[in-house]
């Protein structure tokens, strides 16, 4: 039924390239938004919008929502901090909404309550550095009674700085009296964890299956390997490890897999769940090694699509990993087989080091988030900007997941930032966080997306709360992106 | 850095032993048990340990005078040290963490990613409690995030994946982790207590063991392990500065390594790869003691035929521009493959041993390099060196039928770059052969080391504090027992042998790299083995002799020269060494050069 609104909506966009512009006319009742429903998009924060559309997209309709410089009128001390990275939306039942946030370099996760208007009114820190033992808390992914059948959870990776390189596991109800206490999800092994990411309820019936990214980055060989959790149905702790192999002979090396080809791939199962034992155990059974995977999310729609994956590969540049490991960034799409999510296949569907290709403009992708037709890609630039093509602030770019078109949507507008005094040009920015929250506050082809303004510095921009002795200052930006197909 | 109180000290050192003699006449509980139960006994065992040191450190935060901060800390520290073997396993990032030294802590990920951390965790605590005027507050502040840590790593513990194959790992880790660390003072800076921790983590094994002593077929061999581990508790108890460390590696540590062996067929297990050293290894100073695939990004084994490649293209001289060098010009095999210069033609840096660089995480003096094949490409380029690439390189070889012919042999492909650096490299990762006087002697193949030599041995590992850096048994920079990263330090090597107005050397070494300002002066850590072969010493060859090397660690190094480091590494006390000392000390350093290899192609 769903499926089939979509379907005749997207056929009616196609008709007339002015409707997405008369989408966003003044008047008109937002898309799909339903009468009922008090949500109402324009800027919340004080800082101005610093992000600049590009050609075909200038119809989209950028607000702001919050950033590092904003007083929330129901927490006035609270900081939205350092270095916003994964988040999640819930609707609560009361019509106002929670959102989940990662402050990655504060080591912590906010929760910030938005009115039925969805305007943030307060924010508090529910993880702190003192309970992540300083981890960063990069990517993040909910896990929710309506797609998974069990929760709500929040998952997040705890990548670098700290020791626990786990996937730590949040209530997002807790009581943020409790934020010094922390727990992680041993089951799901140790790593230099990206993000955590569960499948949808109908992928995979009976089973709960959780997606990992490790982000590890080596000078000599690529060596983040992407991980399968398989348990019951809502068990985190009893299931099995696995990681990802390319089984088709001669494909050692993420670098031998060639962009548009396909391979068929196993997950292996690990005996091992430390991360130094992971990382061997990975090498002699040929398990591949990414040049640090970044971001993972499933495709949306029916069961077949719920079986499907992207990935994000961020790369790292040295001459040892010529060859093996991508410098500029990739993406990958895993589809798994129907009943069995140990078997399925892989390609490389955009290689930012094809320096003629469709994804040359690439400069180390990172986030991403799948729609039913659609990846949009996030930068996070690792700063060797080598080609004309690749001289760019950090992009978001749309991938049509048919036609396998790749466009840019918007780049941060650095210039324009620093003019006005956020931050230097020469520190490039990131775009992180992107999720699609049409369904949860039901209107359509609504995002959130993260900038993490990079050398827009402030002492304030630490809340005590999340980190008491702050290792970094940088401001935040959260952004709602409407218009964007889905 | 702190001046140390050892007389209050000792006097509750006596509640450590107390504690500790307590623990060991305790009559360990028989647990009949299944074997997965078994698991959640060990879990609850480990997670009771960290709860009472986590109870003794947050009393700490509570206390207000230094006799109860030291009783506190002891207690804690036990409680540990009983938690150590399982938690360096379970988890090896919170453990390295929690057992860190008291040194700033400086992670270069890349050039726009470096991070800077004050240290904290049980060794800060140690030197800033056992000190004349401790000061609480920080002490409380410390005591603080190591509690918070403990916390979360017990409140986090899932042990369903363990199998009795982890429980060996686990006690093999440990027995070489009290040898190669534990007793050489490396985490007890201020109390030098390392003798009697190494007591409390074979009391601890002992423990495990007795949790899974139904997985033993054999019931003797059971017994075998209570003997061995009441030997080794009871040779433990000796005086810090005059244990005799070679004699316990010998009739301790090795003969544990035999019987774990034996408990490897008895349990009937199997492990699914080898970490660092190899599951099989019964010495630590063998050539078959390192898995050379843990310092290596190759899955591929060390064939013979890829070293006879590799060895042929190091002497190969048509591989220069000039067609006058080679490897061996600056790595003569004659020299321990060093050129007994005092700084390397061409380059501005004395020319390092290739002998053991193989087991190494970290390549060149800066740690520039993360292999080998890595850093043989910047050797290439370098326009001071063969000033070529591996272009040129490639087509060097190409036009020579009978390299054609041996790469396709032992590749199975043409002549390519990557190659040709794994086949040098290989040769490198040969140059391992722990056949020297000393190795012969621990390994009982012959009985030929003199009273001073074996006191050499024992300063080394003990007052000298030299194995706090360099560790056996390579007697270099990697880390044991995960032997993951090679360490830089500051140490202050002066420019000249000057002693009145001593100066820095001007070269900044590590923070050329990323230009970290905390990390100028800093160099690897590198091996000491053969080093009677390959003076002059020091990265810019200042000192010629041995003696001179260990008069500049006596006095402290640089801050004994004068010279003022912040960040100096190397503690500045002096160790007080006398000449007989310092004499033993060198005895031993010349029994650690190896029997020339017979077959070398000068």
């Amino acid at each position: 039924m769903k499926k089939s609104i979509l379907f005749s909506f997207f056929a009616m966009a196609a008709l007339s390239s002015c409707d997405v512009k008369d989408f966003f006319e003044p008047g008109n009742d937002h898309g799909n938004h339903h009468d009922d429903n008090k949500v109402i998009l324009e800027n919340q924060s004080v800082t101005p919008n610093l992000l600049d559309l590009k050609p075909g997209f200038k119809n989209l309709k950028i607000t702001t929502l919050l950033s590092s410089e904003d007083v929330l009128p129901g927490s006035p001390d609270f900081v939205y901090g350092s270095m916003a990275d994964g988040a999640g939306l819930i609707k609560n039942n009361d019509g106002s909404y929670t959102l989940i946030n990662n402050i990655e370099a504060d080591y912590s996760i906010a929760r910030i309550t938005l009115d039925e208007t969805f305007k943030p009114v307060s924010g508090e820190y529910i993880l702190n550095a003192e309970a992540t033992a300083r981890t960063a808390q990069c990517s993040g992914s909910l896990i929710t009674p309506e797609e998974h059948g069990f929760g709500p959870l929040y998952l997040s990776g705890g990548e670098w700085g700290g020791s626990s390189k786990a996937v730590f596991s949040v209530d997002p109800y807790k009581d943020a009296t409790d934020a010094s206490i922390a727990e992680t999800l041993p089951a799901l092994g140790q790593w230099s964890t990206e993000n955590a990411v569960a499948l949808h309820k109908k992928a995979f019936p009976g089973k709960t299956v959780v997606l990992i990214g490790d982000d590890t980055s080596d000078n000599e060989v690529p060596s983040g390997q992407l991980a399968m959790y398989v348990g019951n149905h809502g068990d985190l702790n009893g299931g099995n490890l696995y990681g990802l192999k390319v089984l088709t002979d001669g494909i050692n090396y993420e670098m031998d897999m060639k962009e548009g080809m396909t391979y068929d791939i196993a997950f292996e199962e690990y005996s091992e769940r430390t991360l130094n034992e992971l990382e061997t155990e990975s090498r002699a059974k040929g398990i591949m090694g990414f040049s640090r995977v970044e971001d993972i999310d499933w495709r949306r729609g029916d069961a077949k699509n719920n079986r499907e994956f992207f990935f994000a590969v961020t790369g790292r540049k040295r001459d040892a990993l010529l060859g093996k490991g991508t410098f500029y960034g990739r993406i990958y799409h895993v589809i798994l087989e129907k009943n069995n999510p140990l078997k399925g296949t892989i390609s490389c569907v955009l290689d930012g080091d094809k320096l003629d290709g469709k994804a040359k403009a690439f400069h180390s992708p990172d986030n991403v988030v799948v729609t039913e037709n659609y990846v949009y890609i996030q930068e996070d630039p690792n700063g060797y900007p080598d080609t004309p093509g690749k001289s760019h602030y950090a992009q978001l770019y749309e991938y049509n997941i048919k036609s396998k078109n790749l466009k840019t949507v918007l780049e941060c507008n650095q210039d324009y930032a620093a003019s006005l005094g956020y931050g230097t040009t020469d520190r490039t920015w990131e775009i992180t966080g992107m999720i699609d929250i049409s369904e949860t506050i039901d209107v359509d082809r609504t995002f959130l997306l993260i900038t993490q303004n990079h050398g827009w510095e402030n002492p304030l921009f630490t809340d005590p709360l999340a980190n008491p002795t702050t290792d970094s200052n940088e401001g935040s930006m959260l952004y709602v992106v409407q218009g964007l197909k889905r | 850095m702190t001046t140390i109180l050892k007389k209050g000290a000792y006097v509750f050192i006596g509640l450590f032993s107390l504690l500790l003699s307590s623990c060991l006449q305790e009559k360990q509980t028989s647990y009949q048990t299944k074997a997965e139960e078994e698991n959640q006994v060990l879990q609850k065992v480990f997670s009771d340990e960290l709860l009472q040191s986590k109870i003794y450190l947050d009393s700490l935060s509570n206390s207000n005078c230094k006799e109860d901060f030291e009783r506190q800390y002891l207690g804690a520290r036990f409680h540990f040290k009983r938690a150590e073997p399982v938690l360096a396993f379970v988890d090896s990032e919170n453990y390295k963490f929690l057992n860190q030294p008291n040194i700033l802590k400086v992670e270069e990920e890349d050039a726009t990613d470096i991070k800077i951390k004050n240290p904290t965790g049980f060794q800060v605590l140690e030197e800033e409690i056992f000190t004349e005027n401790p000061d609480f507050e920080s002490i409380k502040v410390h005591a603080k995030k190591t509690s918070e840590r403990l916390q979360l790593i017990e409140q986090n513990l899932n042990f369903n994946y363990i199998k009795p194959y982890h429980i060996l790992w686990i006690v093999k880790d440990q027995i070489i982790r009290t040898v190669l660390t534990g007793i050489t003072g490396f985490d007890s800076p201020a109390l030098e207590q390392s003798l009697q921790e190494a007591q409390v983590t074979y009391g601890a094994i002992e423990h495990y063991f007795s949790i899974y002593k139904n997985t033993f077929n054999d019931k003797l061999l059971f017994k075998d392990w209570q003997t061995a581990i009441k030997k080794a508790i009871d040779d433990l108890n000796a005086d810090f500065n005059d244990f005799d460390r070679y004699s316990f590696i010998k009739s301790n540590t090795h003969k544990n390594l035999e019987l774990w062996n034996k408990t490897v067929v008895d349990w009937q297990v199997k492990f699914p790869f080898s970490k660092a050293i190899n599951n099989e290894a019964t010495s630590l100073f063998s050539k078959n003691t390192f898995n050379l695939k843990h310092f290596s990004v190759y899955n591929d084994s060390l064939t013979e035929d890829k070293i006879k490649l590799g060895k042929s293209l190091f002497f190969e001289k048509d591989l220069s521009t000039s067609k006058t060098i080679s490897c061996a010009t600056c790595h003569m095999p004659e020299k321990g493959y060093t050129d007994g210069m005092t700084i390397a033609k061409g380059v501005t840096r004395n020319s390092p041993t290739l002998l053991y660089a193989g087991l190494q995480k970290g390549f060149f003096y800066d740690n520039r390099a993360g292999s080998l094949e890595g850093q043989i490409v910047s050797v290439i380029k370098n326009e001071n060196e063969f000033h070529t690439d591996l272009d040129a390189f490639e087509k060097a070889l190409k036009d020579n039928p009978e390299y054609v012919t041996t790469f396709k042999t032992v590749f199975k492909d043409s002549i390519k770059q990557e190659h040709i650096r794994h086949a040098i490299a290989s040769f490198i990762r040969s140059l391992a052969p722990f056949d020297s006087k000393f190795d012969r002697n621990i390994n009982n193949l012959e009985n030929s080391l003199n009273e001073s030599e074996i006191n050499g041995f024992n300063l080394f590992n003990g007052k000298a504090k030299c194995a706090t850096c360099h560790f056996a048994p390579v007697f270099n920079g990697t880390v044991p027992t995960t032997f993951k990263e090679s360490e830089i330090e500051l140490i202050g090597v002066p420019e000249s042998t000057d002693t009145i107005n001593a100066k820095i050397d001007d070269d900044l070494g590590r923070f050329n790299v990323f230009n970290t300002e905390e990390r100028k002066h800093f160099f690897k850590t590198p091996t000491l083995r053969n080093i009677e072969l390959t003076a002059p010493y020091m990265h810019n060859g200042v000192y010629k002799t041995l003696e001179e090397v260990i008069h500049f660690y006596n006095i402290g190094g640089a801050a004994g020269l004068g010279i003022d480091m912040e960040f100096q590494t190397l503690p500045p006390d002096p160790l007080n060494l006398t000449e007989r000392e310092k004499q033993d000390i060198i005895a031993f350093l010349k029994t650690l050069t190896d029997k020339p290899e017979p077959d070398l192609v000068y």
